[in-house]
């Protein structure tokens, strides 16, 4: 019975052709009118946006304005009398002078 | 250039149609307007809707084709699309006139055969229109795309399991109302 039922489906639906031809050529018609904007993500629709303003970044100053900021983030980090790599071991022994510095006293014991 | 784009594949297409290319998608247009109208048109009934959805669905094409990925194939997404489309439509409208059922030619040697199955096949078009949307939309997919099971299960968004039960429940109503004639 049910492969009636799939016999009588499958020649009814092939003998629906595709879409006929004046159908397809009113639809390319219809699409052949302005066609609407595309719809971009925020990324792909800002430099357009910034273009549109005048507002395009220029490379070369970019890059000049990211090396002067990190150059500032490790004069910064190391100081101007100070070596790069040597800003870790003065941490170091800042760290190991704690034990001086909350030192009880002798006489009462007391902590600073 | 237009031989380029008739015959470049349909990821390609999409691409440059994603880059404003309208050239490439007029191409894609083409392509697949005729398959779409098709659909369309064995899930609402309705010749007109169908080319409604057609124009709709080839818009979408150009307004989403920047955000198109191509994980899947193009004419899978085209088709979920359509069937969205087709099945939103439906659910707006709640009715659309049933379309006069064109003439069917049969093989069978004397008219008395010819004009049973004749009988038969717009039985079996107005029991189809009469199914629920989902129901309708899983047997065109079936049989009409010749999807298999997994297929549609994309197209209509849902699982094989859920798909399985559409069309069991979709043949039973087309039995129910074909009645006689099926046994």
């Amino acid at each position: 019975m049910s492969d009636r039922m799939d016999y009588l489906l499958s020649r009814h639906f092939a003998r629906q052709t595709d879409g006929d031809d004046h159908a397809a050529a009113r639809v390319m018609t219809r699409l052949t009118h302005a066609l609407p904007r595309q719809k971009t993500g925020l990324i792909g629709y800002l430099p357009a946006v910034l273009l549109n303003l005048d507002l395009a970044p220029a490379w070369p100053r970019v890059v000049a304005l990211a090396a002067c900021a990190m150059l500032g983030f490790f004069v910064g980090l190391a100081g101007f009398d100070g070596r790069i790599d040597d800003a870790n071991a003065r941490y170091a022994v800042a760290s190991s002078d704690l034990s001086a510095v909350f030192e009880p006293e002798t006489l009462t014991g007391a902590r600073p | 250039m237009d031989e380029q784009s008739d015959e470049a594949p349909d990821e390609v297409l999409m691409a440059r149609t994603a880059g404003g290319d309208e050239r490439a998608f007029r191409a894609l247009a083409r392509r697949h307007v005729p398959h779409v109208i098709a659909l369309a048109r064995g899930i609402l009934r309705n010749g007109a809707d169908a080319e409604d959805v057609a124009q709709e669905a080839m818009l979408r094409v150009w307004t989403h084709a920047p955000r198109w990925k191509p994980i899947a194939p193009f004419r899978a997404w085209l088709r979920r699309v359509v069937v969205n489309l087709c099945l939103d439509r439906k659910r707006k409208i709640g009715f659309s006139p049933l379309e006069a059922a064109g003439d069917v030619v049969d093989a069978a040697p004397d008219a008395a055969a010819r004009r049973e199955a004749r009988d038969e096949e717009r039985q079996l078009d107005v029991a189809i229109d009469r199914l629920p949307d989902r129901q309708r939309a899983a047997i065109v997919l079936t049989y009409h795309e010749g999807l298999s099971n997994a297929q549609t299960a994309e197209a209509l968004d849902t699982t094989v399991k859920a798909v399985e039960t559409l069309l069991v429940r979709a043949k039973q109503a087309l039995r129910e109302a074909l009645g006689a004639k099926i046994d």
